[in-house]
């Protein structure tokens, strides 16, 4: 590609100049001691943001929503295209979760264990079939059909526009040059932020639910499916035309098939994301399962919160294992004949049997059992046991939770916040100018002052810091613990084999349902909750990370520092760290993101800040507040982001063999998701050419 | 000889911005890394003509970088020549619309790749079936005509693998019943056997040899590897920094190397098996013996051994019966000491 890097010869390069050598601690040291002074005589000032610099962004807004009042039942904006769409989305969903109870609670068990048996194998058709029938022992049933279809007709949605998007973006660098900012931006922000213009446009319930869930939901299929496209290699794509191939060829019997473990990928991402939206849904007031958490949240009620979180977890589990399973198979098998007690049964008769158990459970449900919904008799909600387990832990536990709520928020959190809202806004300007600095260049230095400033300018200053507080306090905890775990499970096998199911089965929760737990413990209006779900939330993906940077270290540069002599430690300090640095700083951007994303949930139950003051806009339906506390949210997530993802492509030389610079966050994280799915979206990985 | 098959005049490959400024210029003389820093290109392949009959092998041998690639790939126009003409059976290659190139790449020029290039997702069968399937063949057709070329290229029976499952020798068979499965007039090769170990790589360059005599195709053979450019090649072009320093026969170039390069390169040939009697004899002068033993002009030095050894006189050296010219002992041992 760029001539300059496949043509430099090394050889005839000038050597770089020789750079002195120094201790870096002097250096260090003043970098602390700078940052302290500027911190002291920051308490001197005035502390926060001055009024007279506020931009009423807000207010600019506020006309919209009395204007859409006035306006929705005659604008042709909205007899013409928002309401027929509103409409449309309503029916659809509706129209599924009719189809769905019709089938009956015997034929959508048996449906789902035959088509995932079909496309999975059979162990994935009874964990499917489970799955759905603990939604009826759960007791509900009609909630989870609900969150069921919404999520279905969100991911199609997705699928359908993003497939195409990313085949158009692989095959041409413009393209992808083009929707890059706008798929980091969608990446970035916390759904929650964009929620209420959806809400004003479409109304409330599946509509606004929708449409937020597709924006959150496309990023991964879009980027999958271009980055498989893009992965064939040159060479592949070379072999194609000298045989003559037209471009249509090219893409139909080339590229899409080489992509279609990536694309698979993405399918299997864009379901997770969409189930991830769950609860958020609800703050529009979808029905669902969502609604159902919520519901219980707002009432205390924390055993039905859990009853039906588990019932999302549930479907998460079942969905992300089939999906997995099923692109697995597709590859292994390649359309070659299954063999079942050692006859080959044709695909096509595997087919037929399917359809036949779907119809045969559907019509025995109708006519034989008559009843669509699940029967009472058969439900054992946990919601008792667990409000059961709730009381018994406060009585035993609550002093000692209380004690570690009252410590953190004490040691840790109050005076973070107290700082961070005392100094004058520019104190915060200048550091985060300075870490810009530092880590890329001026332009991120200017660029970062700017975002602090516009957070000032819009108003929410105050709780920007708090929130900032919140996550600053939660990446620290989320890391202290993930990288000597990270560390250690790099060093162990066992370790490493102990804990990848742990950290696979959080990485499938929705960020809401790990809120639900915390609160059993900890009292409801304090931050610490919406601390301690982050921390859990962000801890596999940190682990994970450092893990894999260490692993992903050349044997042969490991073997060579042991052949000088090094010690464990030494080699562990001097060769392995440094090369696991980009890995480990991905980890640190990634453990940010879920935590901001995590803490502005955590406004919903006490943790105040940005995300409480959404939550008011949302229910208030305040257009002007909405739109201020979601670009705050914007900048503040960028800020963090840019900054970050800076230092991990900081120094060239240290960039390891981690092939996933391409990524957004969410395909990221899972692509690390045991090595395999790595494998499976980038087959040059680690071999790239530059 | 007819016509040539492959005809290059003047082709120029320069990578980078505005690349049509440096051909011919004298910029496109100075070093390379000069001319990168100045115009930011870098000149590939250089002002190189040649012919090739039909039937002929013709290879293009040198070291890494030297722009073989590039100049194979200008010949079926999958890199766009930046000047320069490349005429097949006598059609202008670069006057041709995207539907005409599409047609020549599709029935008159087939390509065997230095890394096989298989699609990991097709069986054997439906790999080699590729070029007959882009076409439009039927399937039953195209699957049966590939089964024949997969039996040629001694795969009989492995149609239903995947390339994974194969060896590096085998895929690379793979990837010549492809190329033969359209039947093309002339094949392009790129270094299609410096991935593979020694052994096979004999194998594959009999097989090639083999498939040649009964096939008689036109050959653009790549390769780095001297000794696989003497066993393949009718003729063979020596490259360098995107030149040709050298076109001749292996003996040709082997007893005469145009300048110090090719001599480094030759230098450690076994020379008694590639020079020929030809190469090493004298004019007759009229001391020609009327009887005792004759060789052909085409007679290997190697083979010459034993004869001079046992006819302790002068040999002639015969091209139609007619007396062409005489050795010696002398001038066979002159021969293998200039090895040295
Ligand atoms: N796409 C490209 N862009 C820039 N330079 C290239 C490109 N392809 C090849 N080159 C340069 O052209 C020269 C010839 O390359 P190539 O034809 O691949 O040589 P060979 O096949 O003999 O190893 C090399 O110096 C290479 O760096
Ligand atoms: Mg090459």
């Amino acid at each position: 590609m760029a001539v300059a890097e496949r043509v430099a010869p090394a050889a005839t390069a000038p050597p770089p100049a020789a750079v002195p050598e120094r201790s870096p601690w002097p250096r260090r040291f003043v970098w602390v001691a700078g940052i302290a002074a500027l911190l002291v005589v920051g308490l001197r000032f005035a502390p926060g943001f001055p009024d007279r610099f506020v931009l009423g962004v807000g207010s600019v807004f506020d006309g919209i929503d009395t204007w859409v009042i006035d306006n929705q039942r005659t604008h042709w904006l909205f007899t013409g295209l928002l309401n027929p769409l509103k409409d449309a989305i309503q029916a659809t969903v509706d129209g599924l979760v009719t189809l769905l109870s019709r089938m009956t609670w015997v034929g959508l068990v048996t449906t789902a264990g035959a088509l995932a048996g079909l496309v999975a194998g059979w162990r994935m058709g009874l964990l499917a079939a489970a799955g759905v029938a603990s939604f009826g022992v759960l007791g509900v049933w009609e909630r989870s059909l609900q969150t069921f279809a919404l999520v279905a007709i969100s991911v199609v949605i997705s699928l359908a526009i993003g497939v195409p998007l990313g085949i158009w973006a692989g095959r041409r660098a413009g393209v992808d040059r083009a929707l890059r900012p706008f798929l980091d931006a969608m990446q970035t922000i916390p759904a929650y932020s964009y929620l209420l213009p959806f809400v004003l446009f479409l109304g409330t319930g599946y509509p606004p639910a929708l449409a937020a869930t597709v924006v959150f939901a496309l990023p991964p299929a879009v980027r999958l499916t271009a980055l498989g496209v893009r992965s064939v290699p040159a060479t592949t794509l070379e072999v194609a035309t000298s045989f003559g191939s037209t471009s249509r060829q090219v893409l139909r019997k080339v590229q899409l098939p080489m992509a279609t473990p990536s694309i698979m990928l993405g399918v299997n991402q864009t379901i997770m994301m969409a189930l991830g939206m769950v609860v958020i849904a609800a703050v529009v007031a979808a029905e669902g399962l969502g609604r159902e958490v919520l519901d219980a949240l707002k009432l205390l009620r924390v055993g039905a919160a859990f009853n039906a979180g588990l019932a999302i977890v549930i479907m998460a589990i079942v969905l992300d294992r089939v999906t997995t399973a099923w692109s697995c198979r597709e590859r292994e098998r390649r359309g070659r004949a299954t063999r079942i007690a050692g006859r080959t049964v044709s695909r096509r008769a595997l087919v037929v049997a399917a359809v036949a158990a779907s119809a045969i459970g559907v019509l025995v449900g109708r006519e034989v059992i008559r009843q669509q919904e699940w029967p009472e008799s058969l439900t054992f909600s946990v919601a008792a046991p667990v409000d059961a387990i709730v009381e018994w832990s406060q009585r035993n536990l609550g002093d000692a939770a209380e004690a570690i709520g009252a410590a953190l928020t004490a040691g840790l959190l109050d005076p973070l916040r107290t700082l961070l809202t005392r100094e004058p806004w520019w104190v915060i300007a200048a550091l985060a100018a300075l870490a810009g600095w530092k880590v890329k260049g001026p332009r991120l230095a200017v660029f970062s002052f700017v975002c602090v400033f516009l957070l000032g300018a819009l108003g929410t200053w105050n709780l920007s810091m708090h929130t900032l507080s919140i996550v600053l306090v939660a990446v620290v905890l989320s890391l202290v613990v993930a990288i000597p775990v990270g560390i250690l499970a790099s060093r162990s096998d066992a370790v490493d084999r102990a804990i990848k199911p742990l950290l696979d089965a959080m990485q499938t929760m929705p960020a809401f349902v790990y809120l639900v737990p915390v609160l059993l413990l900890f009292s409801i209006g304090t931050p610490v909750p919406a601390v301690i779900a982050s921390v859990v939330y962000a801890l596999p993906v940190g682990i994970r990370l450092t893990n894999l940077g260490i692993r992903q270290v050349p044997a042969t540069i490991v073997e060579a520092a042991e052949a000088y002599g090094a010690t464990s430690t030494q080699r562990l300090r001097k060769v392995e760290l440094p090369l696991a640095r980009p890995s480990i700083l991905l980890g640190v951007n990634q453990t940010i993101m879920m935590v901001l994303s995590v803490v502005i949930i955590g406004g919903m139950i006490g943790a105040g800040g940005l995300g409480f003051e959404a939550l008011v806009a949302l229910s208030k339906k305040r257009i002007g507040q909405g739109v201020v506390v979601g670009l705050s949210i914007l900048l503040l997530a960028i800020v963090l982001d840019r900054i970050t993802q800076a230092m991990g492509s900081a120094p060239r030389s240290l960039r390891g063999p981690v092939g996933l610079s391409g990524m957004g966050r969410w395909p990221k994280l899972r692509a690390i998701r045991g090595s395999v799915s790595s494998e499976r979206t980038d087959g040059t990985n680690g071999k790239g050419e530059a | 000889m007819g016509d040539p098959t492959v005809s290059c005049r003047n082709l120029w490959k320069v990578y980078g911005p505005r690349p049509e400024r440096v051909v011919g210029s004298a910029e496109a003389d100075l070093p390379r890394a000069e001319l990168l820093e100045r115009t930011g290109c870098v000149v590939a392949v250089r002002d190189v003509s040649f012919d090739v009959a039909p039937g002929e092998v013709f290879v293009v041998m040198g070291l890494s970088g030297s722009g073989k690639s590039t100049l194979v790939r200008m010949i079926n126009r999958i890199h766009e020549p930046t000047a320069g003409t490349v005429l097949i059976d006598g059609e202008d290659l670069r006057a041709c619309d995207e539907e005409q190139l599409r047609e020549i790449r599709r029935r008159k020029i087939s390509m065997v790749f230095q890394h096989f290039g298989l699609l990991p997702h097709r069986r054997i069968v439906d790999n080699v079936a590729f070029g007959l399937e882009i076409q439009g063949v039927e399937k039953a057709d195209r699957l049966a005509i590939a089964e024949r070329v997969l039996e040629k290229v001694g795969l009989a029976g492995w149609g239903n693998a995947y390339p994974e499952e194969l060896s590096g020798g085998m895929q690379q068979r793979v990837g010549l019943a492809r190329a033969l499965a359209n039947d093309p007039e002339i094949l392009l090769f790129d270094e299609p056997f410096s991935a593979l170990d020694p052994l096979i790589r004999r194998d594959m360059q009999d097989e090639v040899l083999s498939l040649q005599r009964d096939l008689k195709k036109t050959m653009i053979f790549i390769t780095h590897d001297l000794a696989e450019a003497l066993k393949l090649g009718d003729r063979i072009a020596i490259m360098k920094d995107g030149r040709f320093v050298q076109v001749g026969t292996p003996e040709e170039v082997v007893a005469h190397p145009a300048d110090d390069y090719v001599a480094d390169f030759t230098r450690d040939v076994p020379r008694a098996h590639v020079l020929t009697a030809r190469a090493i004899m004298r004019p007759v002068n009229g001391e020609a013996p009327l009887d005792g033993p004759t060789v052909r002009t085409d007679t290997l030095v190697q083979a010459l051994i034993p004869i001079v050894a046992d006819a302790d006189r002068t040999i002639r050296v015969v091209d139609d019966d007619r007396v062409v010219g005489v050795v010696d002992r002398t001038d066979v041992m002159r021969a293998l000491v200039e090895e040295a």
